[in-house]
C-alpha cells in the first residue's frame, strides 16, 4: 500500500476512534471533501458529465503553546493514485515578539490580494477567476516561506496591516502554452526547481467599518522575483483588491469583491530582452438570502503573463444552497469563457458544474 | 528661578501621574453594562456584539481586533458562546489582555451528559451559556467582574465592590416585582425559538415545551413544525417567545395553526426599543410574557 494511502487511512482511523468530544489537549481536526459533477463543450459539444472527488482536505489546527499555533492542511485530489499533498503546514508566532509582530514559517498560501489565501471550499463560486489562474497558477502563491505582519492602526477604529513574505519561489503553478484551454507561457516553477531563486511578496490592507451593517476592506499587493532563472529574467506584480460587505441581519448579506493585477516582466527579444506589461481583473457580487441560499455573478478579463495579445474573458453565474450552515453545501455554476490566443482562432468554452461538499469538525467563525 | 522650576516639575509630575481609566471591551452589550456598573467612572467600556445580533454568529472583523488591541481586559460570556473570540484575541496581538470569563462561578444548566456531536445540533459542551437572563446570576457575574477589574486596579477594589453591591440592591427590588408579575403563571408552558431562555424560565418557574428549532442552531423543518403544532395543541400552549434576531415567518405560521401568538422577547441590551438597560430589558421580557400568558 502506498505510503500516502497509509497516512490518509491512519488519519481516518484516528478520527473515527475519537469517540468522545475532542479534548482541549487534542488539535482541532476537520475534514472537508468536495465532489464535483462537470461538463463543458471544449470539444465542440457538451461532453458526458464527469463525476469526481475534486479534493479531500484534512485540517489539523492547534495552539502549540500560549505564544504560537500551527495549522496543517493535507489534500488529495481525486480518487486515483494522486498523492496526498501538504497544501499548507505552518506555525504562527502570535505573541512575545517586538512591535506585536506575527511571524509565520512553513508552507502556506501567501497574503497576496484577497482570494489567494482562501481555500477553494470557502469561495462562493467554483471556477478560479481567470486573472488569478493565469498569473498565480492553479495552486496560487503557495510556497515555502517566512512571513511577518504588523498591525498599523490608522485610528482607534481603522485597522491596517502590512504583511511580507519571503518565498522559496518553487510552487507557483505552471501554465501550459500547449493547452487547449489556457495559454500564456510558463510561470515561476517552469524550470529545474533548484535554480528557482527566492521571491518576495507583500500586502498592505485597510479595514473600514461603514456603520453597523457594512464594512469595506481594500488592499495593495506586490510581488517580485525571477521567472526565468536561466536568463535571470525578473517579474513584478502589483495588485489592488477590495471587498465590500453589507450584512443587516443573520439571514442576508451582499458581498462585492474584486481584484486587479498588473504584471511587468522581462521576456526574450531576439538576443536581448524587453519588458512587457499585461494585466487582468475580476469582479463578483454574491447575495445571500434567507441564510441558506446565495446567488452571484462574476466578470473576468485578463491578458497572459507573457503576451498582451493573448486574452481571456468570461463571466460566471453561481448559486449556493447551505441547508445547515457550512456542514453541507451545494453549489452550481455556469461559466462562459473566451480565449483569444495569438496564432489561432478564438475559442469559447461553456462549463456547467455542480459541487457538493460536507464539513466535519469544529466550526470556526468566518473571517471577513 | 530654581523654585519656579521645581514647582513646575512637581506640577508636571502630578499631572502626568493621574491614572487613566481602564479600557475594557466586553463581548456583549449586557456584559458591557455590568462592567460599567462595576467600574463606574474608572472604566471606559466598549463591546462587540450589538443587542440586535445573534452572538453565536459573528464574523471575525479586523475592527473587533482593533477594539481589543488597546484594551486591558476582555469580558466574556464563555462556555463557547463566543466561538469567534480566540481569533479576535489573537488578531488583536495584545499580549497583556486580561480575559474575564463571567461563567466562572455560574451554576450551569443543560450540561450535556455523555458524548456531544453534530447529530445534536450546535450543542454547547459546557452547558447552556445564556445565563445572564436569570437576574439572580447577575450578582455572580458582577463578582467575577469585580475580581477581574481589581486585578488591573487593586486600589479600586473597594469602589468596584461598592458599585456592584449598590446595583445588586436595586436589582433585588426589581426581582421581587418581576416574580410577583409572573407568579400567576407558574409552570405555564411556552415555546421559544432557541434555548435562550432556559435560565429565565428556570428562575420564573416557566416550562419550555418545545423549540421552533428542531435542534439548537438547526433551521426549522416542515416536519418539525408539524410536530410542534401537535405538541402545542395537545398542551393547549398558545405562546411562542421569539428572540429579537430570528425570523418570524415559521413561528407565525405555527402560532396561526394553534390559534396562538408570537411575542418578541429580548435577550440582549439594545436588542429592541426600550431595552437600553438590563433592568429595562428584563422588565420588557417579564411584562411581555405575562401579558401574552394572560390572554
Amino acid at each position: 500500500m502506498r505510503a500516502s494511502k497509509i497516512v490518509l487511512y491512519s488519519f481516518i482511523l484516528m478520527l473515527s476512534s475519537n469517540g468522545e468530544a475532542q479534548s482541549t489537549s487534542n488539535p482541532d481536526i476537520s475534514v472537508i471533501p468536495r465532489f464535483r459533477v462537470e461538463s463543458n463543450d471544449a470539444a465542440g459539444s457538451l461532453r458526458t458529465p464527469d463525476f469526481n472527488l475534486e479534493e479531500f482536505e484534512i485540517a489539523i489546527q492547534s495552539y502549540l503553546n500560549p505564544y504560537s499555533r500551527a495549522d496543517i492542511f493535507l489534500t488529495k485530489p481525486g480518487l486515483g493514485e494522486e498523492p496526498i499533498e501538504i497544501e499548507e503546514a505552518y506555525a504562527t508566532f502570535l505573541r512575545g515578539l517586538p512591535l506585536d509582530l506575527n511571524l509565520r514559517i512553513g508552507k502556506y498560501l501567501a497574503e497576496f490580494g484577497k482570494l489567494n489565501a482562501l481555500h477553494p471550499h470557502a469561495w462562493p463560486f467554483l471556477s478560479k477567476p481567470l486573472v488569478l489562474e493565469r498569473f498565480l497558477g492553479s495552486e496560487g502563491i503557495n510556497d515555502l516561506a517566512l512571513g511577518a505582519s504588523i498591525v498599523v492602526p490608522l485610528s482607534d477604529e481603522i485597522y491596517s496591516r502590512i504583511s511580507i513574505d519571503l518565498l522559496r519561489g518553487k510552487t507557483i503553478g505552471t501554465l501550459d502554452p500547449q493547452s487547449e484551454t489556457s495559454s500564456g507561457g510558463i510561470g515561476l516553477a517552469d524550470t529545474l526547481h533548484r535554480l528557482i531563486p527566492y521571491a518576495l511578496s507583500g500586502r498592505y490592507m485597510v479595514f473600514l467599518p461603514l456603520g453597523d451593517v457594512a464594512d469595506l476592506e481594500f488592499g495593495i499587493s506586490g510581488m517580485t522575483g525571477i521567472h526565468d532563472p536561466y536568463r535571470n529574467f525578473g517579474f513584478s506584480y502589483g495588485a489592488l483588491d477590495m471587498k465590500y460587505k453589507w450584512k443587516p441581519d443573520m439571514y442576508t448579506a451582499l458581498t462585492i469583491q474584486g481584484e486587479a493585477l498588473v504584471n511587468i516582466r522581462a521576456v526574450a527579444s531576439g538576443f536581448s530582452s524587453q519588458d512587457i506589461s499585461t494585466s487582468g481583473f475580476y469582479l463578483y457580487a454574491d447575495y445571500q438570502f434567507r441564510k441558506i441560499y446565495s446567488l452571484g455573478a462574476r466578470l473576468d478579463w485578463c491578458q497572459s503573463p507573457y503576451s498582451a495579445d493573448d486574452k481571456a474573458r468570461g463571466f460566471a453565474l453561481f448559486t449556493g444552497f447551505y441547508p445547515v450552515e457550512e456542514t453541507t453545501a451545494f453549489r452550481l455554476e455556469y461559466q462562459r469563457k473566451s480565449l483569444d490566443i495569438p496564432g489561432s482562432s478564438s475559442t469559447t468554452i461553456n462549463t456547467i458544474a455542480l459541487q457538493f461538499m460536507f464539513s466535519m469538525g469544529p466550526h470556526k467563525a468566518h473571517p471577513f | 528661578m530654581q523654585q519656579v522650576f521645581v514647582t513646575f516639575m512637581l506640577l508636571l509630575f502630578t499631572a502626568s501621574s493621574g491614572t487613566a481609566n481602564l479600557k475594557v471591551v466586553a463581548s456583549t452589550s449586557d456584559l458591557a453594562e455590568f462592567t460599567k456598573i462595576v467600574g463606574g467612572n474608572k472604566v471606559d467600556v466598549d463591546f462587540i456584539v450589538r443587542g440586535t445580533q445573534n452572538p453565536h454568529f459573528i464574523e471575525v472583523k479586523p475592527s473587533y481586533m482593533m477594539k481589543l488591541k488597546s484594551a486591558q481586559a476582555f469580558v466574556m460570556i464563555g462556555m463557547q458562546l463566543e466561538l469567534w473570540a480566540p481569533q479576535i484575541i489573537d488578531g488583536s496581538r495584545n499580549s497583556n489582555l486580561l480575559i474575564i470569563d463571567c461563567s466562572k462561578n455560574i451554576e450551569k444548566l443543560e450540561v450535556p451528559a455523555g458524548k456531544v456531536d453534530a447529530s445534536q445540533g450546535d450543542v454547547h459542551p459546557a452547558g447552556n451559556p445564556h445565563y445572564w437572563l436569570d437576574p439572580e446570576n447577575v450578582p455572580v457575574i458582577l463578582s467575577t467582574i469585580v475580581d477581574g477589574l481589581s486585578q488591573l486596579s487593586p486600589a479600586d477594589k473597594n469602589e468596584f465592590q461598592a458599585n456592584a453591591d449598590a446595583y445588586i440592591k436595586v436589582l433585588a427590588g426589581k426581582m421581587a416585582e418581576w416574580k410577583k408579575i409572573l407568579a400567576p403563571f407558574k409552570n405555564a408552558k411556552i415555546i421559544t425559538y432557541h434555548t435562550s431562555f432556559s435560565y429565565f424560565n428556570h428562575r420564573f418557574d416557566l416550562q419550555v415545551a418545545g423549540y421552533v428549532e428542531p435542534k439548537p442552531g438547526i433551521p426549522p423543518t416542515p416536519t418539525h413544525a408539524t410536530e410542534l403544532i401537535q405538541t402545542m395543541k395537545q398542551g393547549n400552549i398558545k405562546v411562542i417567545g421569539l428572540e429579537q434576531f430570528y425570523e418570524d415567518a415559521t413561528p407565525a405560521s405555527i402560532a396561526r395553526a394553534v390559534g396562538g401568538n408570537v411575542v418578541r422577547l429580548c435577550t440582549s441590551i439594545g436588542g429592541m426599543n426600550g431595552t437600553d438597560t438590563y433592568i429595562n430589558m428584563m422588565d420588557y421580557d417579564v411584562r411581555t410574557l405575562a401579558s401574552a400568558l394572560s390572554h
